[in-house]
């Protein structure tokens, strides 16, 4: 954790409320970028992001110091984003509409478009949001975000092994699509 | 180091996870290497434009929403526990003591009454305060029924006043 961080976390924890915004400011970006790959809708991205900050704020005394905030927080977001996605695919099977395709990326993945200038990032995060779920969230998070492997195993309650699998099939896919 | 190492390293997982020395002698093979060259160049390329993904905008009203909803939060929970220190402990909250005092009446109710008639009680006091001596049964029932009640007072009150 940086000491800016941690500097940041114990003023919340005594109390300073509005040094939390700096937590917010400094990776809401990161955050949501690493929820709307994952749930590939932006409002329920939107959604699940700020449900994650508001859960690291109320879990705060559950926060351990001595790592780095970000892996935190970003478990919290996957556990999120996780529910959010069972939570709309039960909703989509009791409404009908098939599985298939609610998995699709939708025209909000497609989002990035007016963000990426470089047609090769564009063509990359099109790759990546084509990707399953599980590896999508652990190219974000191994690749973008740099969390160790052992790190995404805990924020998504599986082993390393198969998080190495997940990155593995995910290269795979991945040198496929782009040679295309 | 041979081809179906390097190809292998390629395949296997994340660059970060392997020794230096094991990925410099990569390297060199690669480099010296018709077939694993490029394929290690493209995967260390594919490593590089991942790690390059630039973040996405979030929107622009994120921050003050999340501290919008903490505020509410925070204001809520002080709201609660002011509330619950200014409230007096209604009866229904504090009925564990009245079991307990209920229980006490009832089973000194019983031991006086079920006092055997020749006794102290039942002889001289019983009569002349007006109280009539009832049978073993009925005090044994009252008995046990007043140190139900007795014993949920003292046991209750634990969970049931730290609730409140």
């Amino acid at each position: 954790m940086s000491d800016g961080d941690r500097a940041i976390v114990q003023a919340v924890r005594r109390g300073d409320r509005e040094a939390f915004g700096e937590l917010v400011q400094t990776y809401q970006g990161r955050l949501f970028g690493l929820v709307l790959m994952m749930v590939r809708e932006r409002a329920g991205a939107e959604e699940v992001t700020q449900d994650a900050f508001v859960r690291a704020y109320t879990h705060l005394d559950q926060y351990d110091e001595r790592r780095p905030f970000y892996p935190w927080l970003a478990t919290i977001a996957v556990r999120l984003a996780q529910n959010w996605l069972h939570q709309r695919a039960r909703t989509v099977r009791r409404e009908g509409t098939p599985l298939d395709s609610a998995a699709e990326p939708s025209a909000e993945a497609s989002a990035p478009r007016a963000i990426l200038a470089a047609e090769r990032t564009h063509t990359l995060w099109r790759a990546v949001a084509a990707l399953s779920s599980g590896e999508r969230t652990a190219v974000i998070l191994y690749y973008r975000d740099r969390l160790a492997v052992q790190q995404i195993a805990r924020a998504l309650g599986v082993t390393a092994g198969t998080i190495k699998t997940l990155l593995f099939r995910a290269r795979r896919h991945l040198r496929e699509e782009l040679s295309q | 180091m041979t081809c179906a190492h390097v190809l292998g390293l390629i395949d296997a997982g994340p660059f970060a996870d392997y020794p230096a020395a094991h990925l410099r002698a990569a390297w060199q093979h690669a480099q010296q290497c018709a077939t694993c060259g490029p394929a290690l160049a493209a995967a260390t390329a594919l490593t590089d434009d991942l790690a390059a993904l630039p973040q996405l905008t979030p929107p622009p009203d994120l921050r003050g929403t999340v501290m919008a909803r903490i505020a509410q939060l925070d204001e809520a929970t002080a709201h609660a526990e002011a509330a619950s220190d200014a409230r007096p402990p209604s009866l229904v909250q504090d009925w564990p003591a009245w079991a307990t005092a209920l229980g006490t009446v009832s089973a000194s109710a019983a031991i006086i009454l079920w006092m055997p008639s020749d006794g102290l009680v039942g002889a001289y006091l019983a009569p002349r305060l007006g109280l009539m001596t009832i049978s073993a049964t009925a005090g044994t029932a009252s008995l046990a029924a007043g140190l139900v009640l007795y014993a949920v007072g003292l046991f209750a009150p634990v969970t049931t006043r730290s609730e409140s």
